[in-house]
């Protein structure tokens, strides 16, 4: 049984205008240890859809479809289940600490409550497991920082403390929502490389969202690729970079910016845009952008169906690779 | 030989922070005595991590920023001295780029009324008519259509207004345009569209850029020259190759080295290149800027600042241990 399983999830957001359809149906497991990337671009519905997963949509978003972690309904349940999940079963780590800490409290009472929902009251013990938390994450003078408030800290040591009490209550599954974004190129190669030794100590799921392919190469076993509130394409790393069958993908892969390409060179793009969030056609929502469209793109949506270790919604796959 | 089109030196840029009195104001040295010159249809690329200095240098160039000390000269003319008309001229010559585009755009003008507000104070003698035809030519320039003159910003995708935003720097036909991470915002599909852009424009109207990026992926694909800043010093530069394939300075290696490969494979085990995190700027180290991080420091290190010198032509670093390597760090020389 996997650990997370979603099925059929939509998101739709009333505005003053009119409803918007972030997440228009999408279906996934995580398994229990794994390390799953959802790549996309924005608008692609990549954070709807996991906050949509634990109930944390802003008000005006409305939620359809089944997810169940560890078996449990989380959807159309009790508020307490929901809380509880959130409090010990799954962690969340945001881009910025703002959105994953709370500015007025110091670090140290942010670790210690993270604590006590695992382990009662004992303030004592939490709070030494808070210290060891932070010394596990490699947050430098450990000590004082337990009477810093957030803004006092630098972004990167903000990160680590964010994702110690991420930690705290011991999560099963570890959600990290573009969690290097925000920081320096130096400093997110020692993020990543925290991640990979967490992984190893903790043996919990990681959920990358991420629009950084850089680092979904570094972490990711399994990648979803995700356009226009849909899953486009879904491929083990190793496959999906060495072969990508969506041509969303390839594209993708061929714009980002290397360190080796030639230089001088002019870069490779996608041409026109990723469509708004709603801004839907009917067809394949990259058949404006692709290469490969053809009048059937026009008219029908590709389904998501097996293929390889994965599955792609494409009229017009690209050849598997050798390595698939 | 010509003057260079844009001839900066020893330019530093200081904010005093707290008290109004001599006894507890406290200097912040944003930009320590950058120097730099740039020709006609190049680019320069400027990296380094937040903090360096990178974006304020560019700012003060514009003016947007106080300079405290050293000297900028627009076609070999001396910004600072410069007033009235003259001023006005110089200040035309050189237009920036912003890195977000949605917000660099006043939400309540139409994108032509936005790329036609510079031309309405640098050439008030233009008629309506006249105005509207530079606005569609430029808009054109940049691969959008005269129709979308009328329409707001928040109607354009994020490409889309960083092309507007590009109009609007070029509108009043500058030699010099400071791009401050025009990129970097963006999604990926769309980022080489505008870096093309920009190559195109450079190629018809001799441009030069001062390119202002962290992404050092996108730099190697436009500059010429590149400058590496690290809290508020010129700790190298060099040509594009010397700098990606040779560098002499231990910081511009671990940058490189940090950039986390689109490849899943070996890399994936491998430690950060550099620990630590960029000490505050208001109490910098007093030897060498970067000695607190930096895998190759000694006691000199710490002691004593490096002077920027020249280590082969075209080529500056600051570093003690330089001559140690004189052909480059190689990669993954930390590990």
């Amino acid at each position: 049984m996997p650990l997370l399983e979603v099925d059929g999830l939509k998101v739709r957001f009333a505005t003053p205008e009119r409803e918007v359809t972030a997440v228009d149906g999408v279906d996934f497991f995580i398994d229990a240890g794994e390390c799953v990337a959802i790549v996309g671009e924005s608008g692609s519905g990549k954070s709807q859809t996991l906050l949509a997963c634990t109930g944390l949509l802003a008000a005006n978003g409305r939620v359809t479809g089944r997810v169940r972690f560890d078996g449990a309904e989380l959807l159309g349940g009790d508020e307490r289940g929901l809380e509880e999940v959130r409090g010990t079963g799954i962690g969340f780590v945001f881009q910025d600490a703002p959105g994953s800490l709370t500015p007025h409290l110091t670090v140290g009472r942010q670790l210690v409550e993270a604590a006590a929902v695992r382990m009662g009251t004992d303030r004592v013990r939490a709070r030494e497991e808070a210290l060891g938390m932070l010394e596990r994450v490699h947050v430098p003078d450990a000590e004082s920082r337990l009477r810093q408030y957030p803004h006092e800290l630098s972004g990167g040591t903000r990160q680590r403390v964010a994702i110690a009490a991420a930690l705290m209550p011991r999560p099963r599954l570890l959600i990290a929502d573009e969690p290097t974004t925000a920081l320096d190129v130096t400093v997110q190669a020692q993020v990543l490389e925290l991640f990979r030794e967490l992984r190893r100590e903790f043996d919990m799921a990681l959920v990358l969202v991420t629009h950084d392919l850089g680092v979904v190469a570094g972490l990711a076993e399994r990648v979803i690729v995700m356009y226009a509130g849909r899953i486009v394409e879904e491929a083990p790393v190793l496959s999906f970079f060495r072969s990508p069958r969506h041509p969303y993908s390839a594209g993708l892969l061929e714009a980002l910016p290397r360190l080796d390409d030639e230089p001088g060179s002019p870069m490779r793009t996608i041409p026109g845009a990723p469509p708004r969030p709603g801004e839907s056609r009917g067809g394949c929502p990259f058949q404006p952008r692709c290469a490969r469209g053809s009048s059937r793109c026009e008219k029908e949506e590709p389904a998501l169906v097996a293929a390889a270790a994965g599955r792609i919604a494409c009229h017009h796959p690209l050849d598997p690779g050798p390595n698939s | 030989m010509n003057a260079p089109l844009l001839q900066v030196t020893g330019v530093s840029v200081r904010y005093a922070l707290g008290g109004s009195s001599s006894w507890s104001r406290r200097w912040l040295t944003a930009v320590d005595s950058a120097s730099f010159s740039l020709a006609a249809g190049e680019t320069l690329g400027l990296v380094g991590e937040s903090g360096c200095g990178k974006s304020t240098l560019g700012r003060a160039l514009l003016g947007l920023v106080p300079v405290h000390a050293g000297s900028v000269l627009i076609a070999g003319e001396r910004m600072d001295q410069a007033t009235g008309r003259r001023l006005r001229a110089l200040r035309r010559n050189i237009q920036m780029v912003f890195q977000d585009p949605l917000a660099s755009l006043d939400p309540r003008m139409t994108v032509g009324e936005s790329i036609a507000e510079p031309l309405t104070i640098y050439e008030p003698e233009l008629g309506r008519k006249a105005l509207r035809l530079r606005v569609a030519d430029v808009l054109e320039r940049v691969g959008l259509a005269r129709a979308h003159a009328d329409r707001y910003p928040h109607e354009f995708s994020g490409g889309q207004c960083q092309r507007v935003g590009i109009a609007r720097a070029i509108v009043l036909r500058p030699g010099i345009v400071v791009c401050d991470e025009p990129v970097s915002a963006l999604d990926v599909s769309v980022q080489g569209q505008v870096v093309n852009l920009l190559a195109e424009l450079q190629r018809d109207l001799g441009l030069a850029y001062l390119f202002i990026s962290h992404n050092l992926a996108v730099v190697r694909h436009v500059s010429r020259n590149v400058m590496v800043m690290y809290l508020g010093q010129t700790i190298e530069a060099a040509s594009r190759d010397a700098l990606y394939e040779r560098p002499l300075h231990p910081y511009t290696r671990g940058l490189l080295d940090s950039v986390p490969a689109p490849e899943p494979g070996p890399q994936r085990t491998g430690a950060a290149p550099l620990g630590g995190e960029l000490p505050s700027p208001l109490r910098p180290p007093l030897g060498c800027v970067f000695s607190t991080r930096c895998p190759m420091a000694q006691a000199r290190c710490r002691e004593r600042r490096p002077e920027l010198v020249e280590a082969s032509a075209g080529h500056r670093v600051a570093c003690h241990r330089w001559p140690e390597w004189p052909d480059g760090l190689k990669p993954a020389s930390f590990s």
